[in-house]
């Protein structure tokens, strides 16, 4: 069985080339959100907490700097979910990109 | 106060500084991720700060107000700073985002106090000791008015260091260190602890009353034994752990009383409660409470009480321990909840009423004893049961009252304490006891029921106003020459006994009319005798006018009346002129 093999035209081939161009960037962004999301999660502020406890200072001090550190975990962790948030989405633009090149027949 | 471990401080900042450069190092300029680097920064900036506080606490710069330690002054502040310094080998210094000199809370110190090894614990115990004696003897000027409320202070902490051992028992395990703590092993802490740290802590423990007397009996045998060891050129100690120990002792009777068990089953004996104390009142408490009769058996009161007595009449003055003539004193206020035991109810204690006499002569000789004695004579009447409804045994409050009251009045007599002091004692206590003669006798007349309190006040009222009348005449005067009273004591024995018996005559015939009983009258009731009086045997003459009146008296006046009367004055030694008149 054969299957229809279409010719291209130099346009299209320029789409195909600058289309795919675009996919790779958006997954090329996308995996460099997703390893920064994993460093900033494994930024060691609970190691920090840890150490901040009784054992080391007691005082109106050492409870602020325990609401200090606490607050930067809570910001800490807000950051990775944004930076996972737009790993994803631009992962799901390269797909969508990807879906409409094979759809308008640009690419087999 | 912030404390702090500067070890530790450093470690924290070298991790928090890790931390701050891994956050930076993930920031990125792909804008899809805008308001997540928003939060990374912000993470930043919480913590940038105290990259330069933990730098400078480590370094020991910066920090505000610093106080040294050890300086002086008794504020709550600077004992926190001591008490967590030496406690835990933390440095400490005032808290920057603290307000002022914060103190503590009670429950922070005796946590940090659970927190410490035994080693730790003794140390802290050590210092707080050193710092105490340093209050106590005040020697600079300016802790003239610190040493008070610096001393109290170290106490408290000292409290809230035994909280920390939670519920402690004595173990009954046979030698060794047999005291239960969880955690500690505090046995061992209170033997190697000086005696003078040992006293408060063991105060401050929550234990039931067995540990506690065999630990308190433990200390102040130490604190004995190392006084002793330190006599002679040395001063009498500004402070004693039986000061901390008398008073958790004398709020616990049943602790007391294991106490002076304890005391008396081992050597050096009682010493250790009237050579212990700086305060003899302190280490009576403890006598009181542990032979209190609410509480205390008559048998076993008989045990401890006799010992005490003849230990503080006799062997009192340890060799080491200046002699303190309160102890005599204040004997007073122990015999007087068991004077019947010493008296009339000998058998209750197993020795005869002469041997129970003799001793109580023995107290009474002393006019501090006495006035203290008569001081407690609420306590006195405390064992005479008054039951209403039974006459028998109304009769016998009565003749026991009486019984007593005879029995001092001879003691006294016999001792020939004559002087000024004594009389006026005696003289206090026979209205008191007049007072309660008379209200016993209304009660067993029944008339007008039963009524206490309106009876009580209606015989005081009476019996006051007589005493008054008697003192105003001046029949009681001044006092006497001694060899006057000696040579005219009987007479004076007799004039007394007659005068408390005609005032309970007076006394219950005020308070019969008070309750509507008509009386004979005229003829009133013989007016009472004075100490001039010629007559030869005043109390025979004064009963013969009363017989004469009392035959015109109805029943049942008359028959209580008369029997009140007549046990009043036969309970007295009666003069040779007297002997057998009266019947």
């Amino acid at each position: 069985v054969h299957t229809a093999r279409w010719e291209t035209t130099d346009e299209e081939s320029r789409v195909n080339a600058s289309i795919d161009a675009e996919v790779a960037r958006l997954r090329w962004r996308a995996a460099q959100l997703v390893e920064a999301a994993g460093r900033i999660e494994a930024v060691a502020l609970e190691a920090v907490h840890l150490r901040a406890g009784a054992d080391t200072w007691r005082g109106p001090t050492a409870v602020a700097f325990i609401e200090s550190v606490t607050r930067a975990r809570l910001s800490r962790d807000a950051a990775a979910r944004h930076v996972r948030t737009a790993a994803s989405q631009l992962v799901w633009q390269a797909e969508r990109l990807r879906e409409e090149q094979l759809r308008a027949g640009l690419r087999s | 106060v912030l404390a702090f471990d500067r070890e530790r401080i450093r470690l924290l900042n070298a991790e928090l500084r890790h931390v701050i450069g891994a956050l930076g190092s993930v920031s990125s300029g792909d804008p899809a991720a805008n308001e997540a680097w928003w939060h990374v920064q912000s993470a930043v900036n919480d913590l940038q700060p105290w990259l330069d506080r933990l730098r400078d606490l480590a370094a020991d710069r910066l920090m505000e107000e610093y106080r040294p330690l050890l300086g002086g002054g008794g504020d709550r502040a600077q004992f926190d700073v001591f008490l967590l310094q030496a406690g835990a080998g933390v440095t400490v210094t005032d808290d920057p985002l603290g307000a002022g000199s914060v103190p503590l809370a009670d429950a922070s110190v005796t946590a940090l106090a659970a927190e410490l090894d035994d080693e730790e614990l003794l140390d802290l115990l050590e210092q707080l000791r050193v710092e105490r004696v340093f209050h106590l003897q005040g020697t600079e000027s300016d802790w003239a008015t610190a040493t008070t409320s610096g001393v109290e202070e170290i106490d408290r902490m000292i409290a809230l260091i035994a909280a920390s051992f939670g519920r402690v028992t004595v173990g009954t395990a046979p030698g060794g260190s047999d005291l239960e703590s969880e955690g500690t092993d505090l046995g061992s802490v209170v033997d190697r602890l000086h005696p003078e740290i040992a006293g408060p802590l063991v105060a401050g423990l929550d234990t039931d009353s067995g540990s506690l007397a065999v630990l308190a009996a433990s200390v102040l045998r130490r604190w004995l034994d190392r006084w002793n060891g330190m006599h002679d050129d040395s001063a009498w100690p500004h402070d004693s752990p039986a000061d901390h120990l008398f008073a958790a002792l004398a709020a616990d009777p049943d602790a007391a009383r294991a106490f002076l068990h304890d005391a008396l089953a081992h050597p050096p004996g009682l010493h250790i409660v009237t050579a212990t104390a700086i305060d003899p009142a302190a280490a009576t408490a403890v006598v009181l409470a542990a032979t209190d009769p609410a509480t205390c058996p008559v048998a076993e009161a008989g045990l401890l009480v006799r010992p005490y007595i003849a230990h503080v009449l006799d062997e009192i003055g340890h060799p080491h321990v200046p002699y303190d003539g309160r102890y005599v004193d204040l004997l007073g206020a122990v015999v007087a909840p068991w004077l019947f035991q010493m008296t009339t109810r000998a058998p209750d204690w197993g020795w005869s009423q002469p041997e129970a006499a003799m001793e109580l002569a023995r107290v009474m000789r002393d006019s501090d004893a006495l006035v203290d004695l008569i001081a407690a004579r609420d306590r006195i009447l405390f064992d005479i049961p008054i039951d209403l409804d039974d006459p028998t045994a109304m009769s016998r409050a009565l003749h026991e009252i009486s019984g007593l009251m005879g029995w001092l009045d001879s003691i006294l007599h016999d001792e020939t304490i004559a002087d000024e002091l004594s009389q006026r004692a005696l003289w206090d206590l026979g209205w008191s006891l007049v007072g309660q003669l008379a209200s016993t006798a209304v009660r067993f007349t029944g008339v007008g029921g039963v009524a206490g309190r309106g009876l009580n006040l209606a015989v005081g009222s009476s019996v006051d106003s007589t005493r008054a009348q008697f003192e105003r005449h001046g029949w009681w005067g001044a006092p006497r020459p001694v060899d006057v009273v000696l040579s005219d004591a009987k007479k004076t024995l007799d004039w007394r006994r007659t005068v408390f018996a005609s005032a309970t005559a007076i006394a219950m015939v005020d308070a019969l009319r008070s309750r509507g009983v008509t009386l004979t009258d005229p003829p009133g009731l013989p007016h009472p005798p004075s100490a001039d009086d010629p007559a030869t045997c005043i109390s025979l003459e004064w009963f013969d006018e009363m017989q004469l009146w009392l035959d015109g008296v109805e029943e049942p006046a008359r028959t209580s009346i008369d029997a009140a009367v007549s046990t009043m004055l036969n309970s007295y030694q009666t003069s040779d002129a007297c002997h057998d008149l009266i019947r």
